[in-house]
């Protein structure tokens, strides 16, 4: 399973690589922003996007935006991670099919949970 | 000199306690986020980090530093988490154990100077801490999300919510931390929105704080903490809410966040970064902006808050 992880944070990225590192066999590639991730989308092929929503460049609805206006990654599912207390524009959310919301602070169990799920689901 | 990092994202916990320990002698050093902690390189000889924070738990942050950041120096987890929890999370991340926020300040102080082996100084009075402001915006910021179904986020009430318990139990404020805990019960029961229950608890709680109204709500985008702060008594006073932000991430984070009224905004921190013109105009496109010179900030607050709210009319 390859997951792409985007987030400006170099520390909750490590969080999350950390506790992504419990699924077996599973390949991370990270990202800062949207806009590094769309380069690294024209490298990686990934089974799941995991994207934090508020970043520089561009921010998470933006990449979800643009990944569904490429040929090759319109379907690949998406999680995003929100903020407590600033739900995202969920209509616009459920516009660009966000496969899961995660709200922060994050659960490492639950990062791993909703990474299987959509993953398991989306096969 | 002996020097504490304190990692809290409640305001109220990092001025208070941070200044108790510096009367102290100690050097301190307080982070409210992982923006604020990715920035310091400092090597503290004791680490007091909160465990609920916005972004991520205490215990997986302390532990991932120990390794990234080489922190030798002992963590202690600082929060108002039952006991048995505060255990098992600093067993399971290999830290040096926890203080409870719930024996107040003063043994908490006292324990860090143990810990420190510090000299023992008289402690400075509570006095004048602004709790009570704090409180009424920590509680204005509830009802606010809770008021608006298109920001309703249980996640987010709930966190405000255990702040003011810990809050309130470390100044002995148990009426406050009860019906602030009553209040959160009430939360942690729904997930698909405010119900009466949820209305009904948060307005014992608005009303044992003396929170009547809430009239309208300001952005201050400011890094100065001194000059941040000093705004807040005269416009919570005045029964206004009144979020901020520190630094672009988190005034992006905030525009999403709420709709506001007006948006105080540092001459500096534009200069610093001009981008978060487009921010503004991108998410509130509507809301009227003070922008604060240095010659603004040497005017009486109060006098400041009559000339903005001719601006929100």
């Amino acid at each position: 399973m390859v997951i792409l992880v985007v987030e400006d944070s170099s520390t909750m990225r490590q969080l999350l690589c950390h506790a992504l590192r419990r699924i077996e066999g599973i390949v991370l590639v990270e990202a800062a922003d949207g806009v590094e991730a769309l380069q690294r989308l024209s490298e990686i092929r990934p089974d799941v996007v995991l994207t934090d929503l508020n970043m520089p460049n561009l921010d998470g609805f933006g990449l979800i935006e643009a990944m569904r206006a490429r040929e090759d990654v319109k379907t690949v599912p998406v999680i995003m991670l929100t903020t407590e207390g600033a739900l995202p524009d969920r209509a616009r959310g459920d516009a660009l099919d966000v496969a899961a919301y995660v709200t922060k602070p994050i659960k490492p169990d639950a990062i791993v949970a909703a990474v299987k799920q959509v993953y398991e689901t989306r096969r | 000199m002996k020097s504490v990092l304190l990692v809290d994202d409640s305001a109220f916990v990092g001025t208070v306690l941070g200044d108790m320990l510096r009367e102290l002698g100690i050097a301190v050093h307080v982070a409210r986020d992982l923006w604020d902690l990715e920035r310091w390189d400092g090597k503290p000889d004791l680490v007091l980090m909160d465990v609920v924070l916005q972004e991520a738990f205490g215990d997986d942050i302390a532990s991932l530093f120990r390794v990234t950041r080489d922190w030798q120096a002992p963590v202690m987890l600082l929060s108002s988490l039952p006991d048995a929890e505060l255990a098992t999370r600093a067993s399971e991340a290999g830290l040096d154990g926890f203080i409870s926020k719930r024996i107040g300040f003063e043994a908490i102080t006292e324990r860090v100077r143990a810990l420190l082996d510090a000299p023992s100084r008289r402690l400075p009075e509570l006095g004048d801490v602004a709790f009570d402001v704090m409180a009424r915006q920590r509680v204005r910021r509830v009802s606010h999300i809770a008021a608006h179904a298109e920001y309703w986020n249980a996640a987010g009430i709930i966190a405000e919510l255990h702040a003011l318990v810990g809050d309130a139990e470390l100044i002995g404020e148990t009426a406050i931390a009860e019906l602030a805990l009553a209040a959160r019960v009430a939360v942690e029961a729904e997930s698909a929105g405010p119900t009466r229950a949820v209305v009904a608890a948060i307005d014992v709680l608005a009303r044992k704080l003396g929170v009547t109204t809430t009239h309208k709500t300001l952005l201050i985008v400011e890094t100065g903490d001194y000059y941040r702060r000093s705004l807040l008594a005269p416009l919570d006073a005045a029964d206004h809410l009144v979020l901020e932000a520190r630094s672009l991430a988190e005034a992006r984070q905030k525009l999403r966040a709420a709709h506001y009224d007006l948006i105080l905004l540092d001459a500096e921190f534009e200069r610093r970064d001009p981008s978060i013109r487009h921010e503004i105009d991108a998410h509130v496109p509507n809301a009227p902006i003070a922008v604060i010179n240095d010659a603004e900030k040497t005017v009486e607050p109060a006098r400041l808050v009559a000339q903005w709210e001719r601006l929100m009319r």
